[in-house]
């Protein structure tokens, strides 16, 4: 198999999630969504990483994951001014869900597991699709590169 | 995630791993925890397991635990998980040849991936990852090393035997190699290297390209390539066979500054903006890749102005002196060049691009100095240049002003002893500075 006939670079921009978390049973929400980092996945569970004390067993959550899309804009060329884009994202999959269980694991974070209760079944396997199919693109070229 | 605790390949992976350790190394305490379950129902003990968050951390655990197999998000911190291959690479160079090293990281960039391929990591998981593609990970990487196939035991031989400097044999484990696998590619490589340690570049170039005609990535086999031209001082090929590796493995710093160096041997001057592009998104620049990438910026855009497209070298002046802020050697390589040219409004509005805080230092004063005699500025002029000279900072353009300038003023006398002093100063440009003596209209456009 010849990788360079399958890869092509863009296939590996990096994905960075930007996960929301809103608790219905509590009425709130963790304000500061860098916090929170989307590990694990699974049939219709999805293991988070929150901040302390965000949610117990058997509260009701919405979580909705994004993506950051990024605006190119020019420059002017006779200006070294830096303007950063302003970050848009796109919606990947939202759902409520239920808590399972929530593990203190040090570093004032919590290991959170959610079953997914209420979400588009179609959204969620083209979400699953997204990360399944870079770990392919993944090891194919791993195969390819090291021979 | 509850899930049955019988895996296909899961027996294989327990046995292996009965009596070894591993060692996880991720600042997410989540990520930690999650492979730890895995990993222990897989049949680890807990015992086997270590955690820890840094990268500092890891170091210090890699000798005291030794572990047989690291598991590292790719960011740890300020560190990249990589790093602690290559320090136990350096430190345990046996211990390491057995342990298998896995990325597990949220970063999935074309460089961080192509750097871990580079490294000859054994496997790269993506986070968010399933528990199902972990445990096919661990136990896909464990059987590779427990249960090698004939043909990477038989490149293993064939390695021992180049080790034990017994060419011959090598030379017969490699070929034979060749024809245990459909493509081949490594076993071409090493080929390659007995080759070239036989003195016998061309075979050696031979086997490397039906290595890269199984696989054209190949990262081994394309960089075997490239060392050989690099030795055969063919820079045009060279600078092919790089080109192609960058594209596919794009991160590594010291590449990019071999690459802009080719790229400018090979007057490959569209490239480099090319290439600068990809330092911009490049997450780790050292010092000698910033000055490469200045350095590349600035011949580029003094081969524009030669050819007499300003419009095009300017933006690449812009583009050095904003990638190495606050480093005012380029700033005034920049303004010494426009002047060069007579762009004399241009070298201003770069002059003007010195930090504050520099402008007591000598490159802002002698660039300034010349910005100065540009535009025609009088006395102030040769005075601030005696200044200069006086204090002992004046650069050797700043010399060849003053001798002109005093040459203008009648005042030759003065004007040969700047020279004796240009020259005690600069004696490699001793024949500029006579010649201007001789001929001092010849000052303004020269460049000592």
């Amino acid at each position: 198999m010849d990788a360079a006939e399958v890869f092509q670079a863009a296939d590996f921009k990096s994905v960075r999630l930007v996960v929301t978390f809103q608790n219905l049973t509590t009425r709130t929400e963790i304000k500061d969504r860098e916090k929170i980092a989307l590990i694990e996945v699974a049939d219709r569970t999805i293991l988070l990483e929150n901040p302390g004390k965000s949610c117990s067993p058997g509260h009701s959550v919405l979580i909705k994951i994004e993506r950051p899309i990024k605006r190119k804009l020019k420059a002017p060329l006779n200006s070294d001014a830096k303007r950063k884009p302003m970050p848009e994202f796109e919606l990947l999959f939202d759902a409520t869900g239920k808590v399972v269980s929530v593990e203190d694991t040090g570093d004032a974070v919590d290991k959170v597991l959610i079953d997914l209760i209420q979400f588009d079944v179609e959204n969620w396997r083209r979400f699953m699709e997204v990360f399944s199919s870079r770990q392919d693109d993944i090891e194919k070229f791993f195969s390819a590169a090291k021979g | 995630m509850t899930e049955a605790k019988t895996f296909l390949g899961g027996d294989a992976f327990a046995e292996f791993i009965q009596g070894r350790k591993i060692l996880i190394a991720d600042p997410s305490s989540v990520t930690r925890s999650s492979l730890c379950n895995i990993l222990q129902d897989l049949g680890t003990k807990e015992s086997q397991i270590s955690l820890v968050t840094t990268y500092e951390q890891a170091l210090e655990e890699i000798p005291r635990f030794k572990p047989h197999v690291v598991i590292t998000e790719f960011d740890l911190g300020k560190r990249c998980g990589l790093d602690l291959l290559q320090t136990q690479r350096e430190t345990n160079p046996e211990e390491s040849r057995n342990c298998i090293f896995i990325i597990v990281a949220g970063n999935t960039s074309q460089s961080a991936v192509a750097r871990a391929a580079e490294e000859d990591v054994d496997a790269y998981i993506v986070k968010p990852y399933t528990q199902d593609t972990v445990r096919k990970t661990l136990v896909r990487a464990a059987m590779t090393k427990a249960k090698p196939s004939e043909y990477v035991l038989t490149i293993e031989k064939g390695k021992t035997k180049v080790a034990q400097k017994n060419m011959d044999d090598a030379e017969g484990l490699f070929n034979h190699a060749m024809k245990l696998d459909p493509a081949p590619t490594l076993a071409c490589y090493y080929l390659g290297q007995v080759k070239e340690i036989r003195k016998l570049p061309d075979q050696a170039k031979g086997v490397y390209f039906q290595g890269l005609k199984f696989n054209k990535i190949h990262y081994k086999c394309n960089l075997g390539l490239y060392d050989l031209y690099l030795k055969e001082k063919n820079y045009e090929e060279a600078y092919d066979v790089i080109k192609r590796v960058s594209h596919y493995f794009p991160s590594n710093p010291k590449r990019l500054s071999e690459v802009l160096r080719l790229a400018i041997i090979n007057s490959k001057y569209e490239d480099v903006e090319q290439y600068y592009a990809a330092f911009s998104n490049m997450d780790d620049r050292d010092e000698s890749l910033i000055k490469h990438v200045c350095a590349a910026l600035i011949v580029c855009g003094k081969y524009y102005m030669r050819a007499g497209t300003p419009a095009r070298a300017l933006p690449l002046f812009q583009k050095a002196t904003a990638t190495g802020t606050g480093r005012t050697k380029i700033i005034k390589e920049v303004v010494q060049t426009l002047l060069e040219y007579s762009a004399t409004k241009e070298a201003r509005e770069f002059l003007d691009k010195f930090p504050k805080d520099t402008h007591a230092g000598e490159d802002y004063l002698n660039s300034k100095l010349q910005v100065a005699d540009s535009e025609g500025g009088g006395k102030e002029v040769f005075d601030e240049g005696r200044v200069l000279i006086e204090k002992g900072l004046a650069d050797e353009r700043v010399y060849a002003i003053m001798i002109r300038r005093a040459f203008e003023a009648s005042l030759r006398p003065l004007a040969q002893s700047i020279v004796v002093e240009a020259i005690k100063r600069f004696p490699a440009k001793k024949d500029v500075y006579e010649q201007l003596l001789n001929a001092p209209a010849f000052a303004k456009t020269s460049t000592p």
